[in-house]
């Protein structure tokens, strides 16, 4: 019989608090910050409205490279930038920075991958009525791919919430922080299943809350 | 090429043959490699950006795959140009609502694209086109993906607009059809040239390239002709008659005065776009000089005599 002897409550509910701040803050920066990666990715892409074939392979190079790196080695590479912003590499103002450098590539590719899907011929049609090209980014290619979009940032949601346990590791703060600290390094094994819990609960909700925009919105 | 305001241009070709590059150059949605695009007096291949997206409003165009925005409601799509040429919000109400009753989606007005049924669609995409008062109707396909039916309202809407509005519209198509339902002239295209050029009646009536007979022969529907032709003994001659002379007894009258017979081998009688047209294949039967007559009174009646 398990006894759940260690899990003090108003802990866990800072730790919460404190997870959905970091995820919160963190995909509203990766939101606009890969938004605008990923809308230079595509318009530059081959046969697109820009076409810049070196600035797409510069780009795409260092999203890759941003991308191949783990997590925890990333938060600990960029310690120095996290310092420069916030004043300090520890806590939930700590973790955001790194969590929004590891995040913001993997939405732009997100972006970029839902912008190609809009029809070419919507964007041509745009084109033959007289839209700028800035016409065709806010009014054609944001407005198609909205569905798309909003699926797309729900996914990295979900994965902020994985890389904010993860950050426990350097002291971020939040479930993982928690979970890490007592239930790995003290064997509280109760505290650990507590906040795994939470997690799953906060995964389940993202994920049922984005499907249901996604269904809301799409029009096809 | 001249495309006259106010008239209804046609280019036929085979997939593949060019006449789509050539219809999306004049909006220079392509980009000519040589060579002037003139719209209006204005020639589009020497304007900046800024300046050809100006010029594009007044140049509408319509697609075959409709390319509505599938987020917006019909409103919102017939909107979009008008959004784009920076109206005011009463102005351009007043003109969606105009533009609305013109292809009759009044009721349609809130729902989305897929909820539309082709023809609707196509409705759609003409009224966007026609929000900024285009010169200039460009018809890329526009009823390749509609049922007959469908593709013979939309026509009407499209000879409509020309009509009431002056509004000169090139089209491009594969369906001879459609150009001989709403064309005033038409120009062939082959393998990137423009082989044979002319009034619709004409180029119907005497189709010179091998191109444009095939295309003559779509709506011909002369199948297996040929072979019955040549088993035939007496003179056969091919008439063309256009206009009120479609509904005159000349070929008896021609034929009373003398003892020639003659036989119907094939025959046509239809209308393009307002004139009505006919075409016969007929083998007549007697001496040759009773048939030269024959001819020479058909020839001064104005038909178009020619042997087979």
């Amino acid at each position: 019989m398990m006894s759940f002897e260690n899990v003090r409550l108003p802990e866990i509910w800072d730790a919460t608090k404190d997870t959905l701040y970091m995820m919160a803050a963190s995909l509203v920066f990766t939101i606009i910050f890969g938004l605008i990666i990923g809308i230079i990715l595509f318009l530059t892409s081959r046969r697109q409205l820009l076409h810049q074939p070196v600035v797409y392979g510069l780009l795409s190079l260092i999203v890759n490279v941003l991308r191949s790196v783990p997590f925890v080695i990333l938060m600990i590479m960029i310690m120095p930038l996290t310092k420069l912003i916030t004043g300090t590499t520890l806590g939930v103002e700590g973790s955001i920075p790194p969590l929004v450098v590891a995040a913001t590539p993997f939405f732009a590719r997100l972006v970029e991958t839902s912008l190609r899907e809009v029809d070419r011929g919507v964007i041509e049609a745009a084109q033959a009525m007289g839209a700028s090209k800035w016409d065709i980014v806010r009014r054609v290619l944001l407005r198609e791919s909205s569905p798309s979009l909003l699926a797309a940032v729900t996914i990295t949601a979900v994965t902020l919430v994985s890389y904010t346990a993860m950050s426990g590791v350097i002291g971020g703060g939040g479930l993982g922080d928690l979970a890490l600290r007592y239930g790995y390094q003290r064997f509280q094994t109760d505290v650990m299943l507590v906040t795994v819990a939470l997690l799953i609960v906060l995964v389940q909700v993202l994920q049922t809350i984005g499907d249901s925009l996604v269904r809301r919105y799409s029009r096809k | 090429m001249t495309v006259q305001k106010g008239e209804i241009f046609g280019i036929i070709g085979h997939s593949g043959a060019g006449k789509s590059t050539l219809l999306r150059c004049v909006n220079l949605l392509e980009k000519p490699t040589s060579g002037t695009v003139n719209v209006g007096g204005v020639e589009l291949t020497g304007l900046s950006e800024r300046q050809l997206q100006t010029q594009r409003r007044r140049i509408g165009m319509i697609f075959q795959h409709f390319n509505l925005l599938s987020m917006s409601t019909v409103r919102d799509n017939i909107a979009f140009p008008l959004v784009l040429a920076k109206l005011s919000k009463t102005e351009l109400n007043k003109r969606v609502d105009e533009l609305l009753k013109l292809v009759q989606l009044e009721d349609h007005a809130d729902k989305y694209p897929a909820q539309l049924s082709g023809g609707q669609k196509q409705r759609v995409g003409i009224a966007r086109a026609l929000a900024n008062n285009p010169d200039v109707l460009l018809c890329d396909e526009a009823t390749s993906a509609l049922d007959p039916q469908t593709t013979n309202s939309i026509l009407s809407l499209l000879l409509d607009i020309n009509e009431k509005l002056g509004i000169t519209i090139l089209l491009i198509t594969h369906e001879m059809n459609v150009i001989r339902s709403i064309c005033d002239r038409v120009a062939v295209v082959d393998q990137g040239e423009i082989v044979e050029m002319g009034d619709v009646l004409h180029v119907f009536l005497k189709p010179e390239h091998p191109v444009t007979r095939d295309f003559v022969d779509q709506v011909a529907d002369s199948g297996g002709i040929g072979q019955l032709l040549r088993e035939r003994a007496g003179r056969l001659l091919r008439m063309s008659y256009i206009g009120d002379l479609t509904y005159e007894p000349i070929l008896y009258n021609a034929v009373k005065p003398t003892s020639v017979q003659f036989a119907i081998l094939q025959g046509t009688v239809s209308r393009m776009k307002q004139t009505p047209y006919g075409q016969l294949i007929v083998e007549l039967i007697g001496s040759d000089a009773e048939i030269e007559r024959v001819i020479a009174v058909l020839r001064k009646d104005g038909l178009e005599v020619e042997a087979v």
